[in-house]
């Protein structure tokens, strides 16, 4: 996207096991400096491969990966989460940090205040200061992520590579990641690159897209045009998930329209209700018209001169006219 | 005890290894008083030159001999359960002293069918030493090959099993009297170096520690998975090779000298962590030097049976006493990790 800023370039790069075919081919791909940038596709299509082979630690078949950096030694120039589990849990979350600075140490390992306050900063980025005295038997997933992070930061490089960072987390700490990861590439200037085939979160927060093709090749874009111009319905093949809503596709099953009026949230999730529910929801004015209508915090319907102060019991009402 | 421990760790190693020390040079067919102690080390005037000799060119080697090959087996013990990731390997798992053990069987069985061969323990000694020699330079030709540590642990294994199959042919084979020299030299033993054997064994597992202690920081990062370790830069291949040769000194020179000791390389690396908990070599190394002495010098006290003449096997002891102790100490860690 922009050649002048772009830490990480490929050239005809080819991807995969040297004993099977290869999983990407003739990969002219560039990473830009300050850039989160989703690297998506089916489970299975080479993602993992392809990150390994971008942070040398796989080789590739054949192209060049080339990194834009005034260090010689790879280790200053790219660091990586992947999704090696870490056998010994018996290690402190501050332990684990420190490894980040072992590319700056040397045998002797003793930390200089350039380490320390490499380590500070990662830790303050992260926010996980409660965290440095526990052992990593003692920690959620989430938590383990954000040291895996803050690990990567202290090694203080121009690029940082995740595999499926958010994978077994719940929503709110996919959320905490992402955010944080987008919040990193933006004030830190670091290139990002993010393995996931979590769809819903990579679209609101990444800033470029990459996809992996049907043909051993990548799609590059932002997200938003990526799903219009149909990309993501062609490699995901979506069953019953309509991306450009966002929303889960319901069958109209009960062939009853309904026409909701008002505004903001509550018309929103008031349409949902019923659409989950069968109903088909009617712009121009159908034969139920429920009002929906906001006072003092509190919600109300108004359908049939009755009034429901929650949509469980409208619904219940709506259904008794169904023959 | 535990707490203390934890407090200060060295303190109580040190204080730990230099009483058992004591203990075990006092210990023996000759008991050494409080009273005979004081006079050796000239704070009394009467003299005993019988007991000084005694205690210099016996209990002194002896007790030497149990620091350096305790320290030795526990420090190999570490390396090749972080090298593997797995808190089952032990320095044996390479196949070393199984190597040794065939050299010394071949040595002791077939020895009497060369003409003009007279045995003796410098021979065998020799003998063990090129048995895990050659031991070491199969692995490294595999590990060159194999890239994976698990897939090295498991041909470690097997070359164990080879080499151990092949004892028991020449045990079958072979005159009872030469079956009952290896019997004893299997049971271990400590008090069989002189002065002179101390210190070529003492320079060849210093040569050892020392690479242990450069490789310190590949070690840690070996926790953290091959990968990981890559990423942060460092090179796998010549760690590993230094682990591997380093390794194979510490437990190749002991298993020549002393005899296949069992269970210290496995156990003392495990107290080690649990008692200093920490997951960095640094730290480690000297935890388990300390900790593999004082477990090899009170194992060596219990088998000189206090109070009487007899002597029991060391090997028979190590285990004896150190299986309990290291099944109450993971029973109540609940878990052992590397």
């Amino acid at each position: 996207m922009h050649p002048d800023k772009s830490l990480l370039k490929t050239h005809n790069l080819s991807v995969g096991y040297a004993t099977g075919q290869p999983l990407f081919s003739a990969l002219n791909l560039s990473l830009a400096k300050g850039e989160l940038v989703c690297f998506m596709g089916p489970n299975g299509v080479g993602k993992s491969t392809l990150l390994k082979t971008l942070a040398g630690l796989q080789p590739a078949l054949g192209g060049t990966v080339t990194i834009d950096s005034a260090v010689e030694q790879p280790e200053k120039k790219l660091s990586v989460v992947l999704t090696d589990r870490i056998t010994a849990t018996n290690m402190t979350v501050s332990e684990l940090i420190a490894y980040g600075r072992y590319p700056y140490l040397d045998w002797s390992l003793k930390l200089t205040p350039d380490d320390k306050a490499a380590i500070t900063d990662a830790v303050n980025r992260t926010r996980i200061h409660y965290l440095l005295d526990k052992q990593l038997s003692q920690i959620s997933d989430g938590q383990l992520q954000l040291a895996m992070i803050a690990r990567a930061l202290v090694q203080q490089t121009p690029l940082l590579l995740l595999d499926e960072p958010t994978a077994h987390l719940d929503l709110n700490n996919r959320v905490e990641i992402m955010n944080l990861l987008r919040e990193l590439a933006h004030e830190t200037g670091k290139g990002i690159l993010v393995a996931t085939h979590e769809l819903d979160l990579a679209l609101q927060t990444a800033d470029l897209i990459w996809l992996a093709g049907r043909n051993n090749n990548l799609l590059t874009g932002i997200p938003e045009d990526l799903v219009l111009n149909g990309a993501f319905d062609d490699i995901f093949q979506f069953k019953g998930f309509d991306l450009k809503t966002g929303k889960v596709f319901h069958k109209p099953w009960r062939n009853m329209a309904v026409t909701v009026r008002g505004n903001g949230h509550e018309a929103r999730w008031t349409k949902n209700a019923l659409e989950r529910n069968g109903f088909i929801i009617s712009d121009s004015r159908a034969d139920i018209l429920i009002e929906v209508m906001l006072a003092n915090q509190q919600v109300t319907w108004v359908f049939g001169g009755n009034s429901f102060n929650s949509l469980d019991k409208l619904i219940w009402q709506l259904r008794q006219l169904n023959p | 005890m535990t707490k203390t421990f934890k407090k200060r760790p060295w303190l109580t190693l040190s204080a730990l290894s230099l009483g058992l020390f004591v203990l075990n040079v006092s210990q023996g067919s000759v008991q050494i008083s409080i009273n005979d102690w004081l006079g050796l080390v000239g704070l009394r005037a009467e003299e005993n030159p019988v007991l000084g000799d005694i205690i210099v060119n016996f209990r002194l080697t002896k007790a030497l001999t149990c620091i350096l090959a305790g320290g030795a087996l526990s420090l190999g013990g570490l390396m090749m359960q972080t090298l593997f990731r797995n808190p089952l390997a032990g320095p044996d798992v390479l196949g070393l002293s199984s190597g040794a053990s065939l050299a010394v069987a071949l040595l002791v069985m077939l020895g009497s069918t060369i003409p003009g061969y007279s045995g003796g323990a410098f021979i065998i000694s020799l003998g063990a030493t090129a048995g895990s020699g050659a031991i070491l330079l199969i692995i490294l030709a595999i590990a060159h090959r194999i890239k994976d540590n698990t897939s090295l642990l498991l041909i470690g294994l097997m070359i164990g099993a080879t080499t151990a199959s092949i004892v028991s042919v020449l045990q079958f084979v072979s005159r009872t009297e030469d079956q009952h020299y290896f019997l004893i030299w299997t049971f271990g033993s400590m008090g069989g170096l002189n002065w002179k054997e101390l210190i070529v064994l003492g320079g060849v597992l210093s040569i050892g520690i020392v690479l242990a202690v450069s490789v310190s920081k590949p070690l840690n990062a070996w926790l953290l998975g091959d990968q990981y370790a890559r990423s942060l830069g460092i090179q796998i291949s010549k760690s590993r090779f230094i682990i591997i040769v380093a390794t194979s000194l510490l437990a190749g020179s002991v298993t020549a000298f002393c005899g296949p000791i069992a269970f210290v390389g496995l156990a003392v690396p495990h107290l080690t962590r649990i008692l200093i908990n920490t997951t960095n070599h640094r730290i480690l190394i000297p935890g388990v030097l300390l900790m593999g002495a004082s477990v090899m010098l009170f194992c060596d006290t219990i088998a000189q049976l206090p109070g009487s003449a007899h002597v029991l096997p060391i090997n028979a002891i190590t285990a004896l006493i150190g299986a309990p102790v290291v099944i109450w100490v993971i029973v109540r860690a609940k878990k052992v990790v590397v």
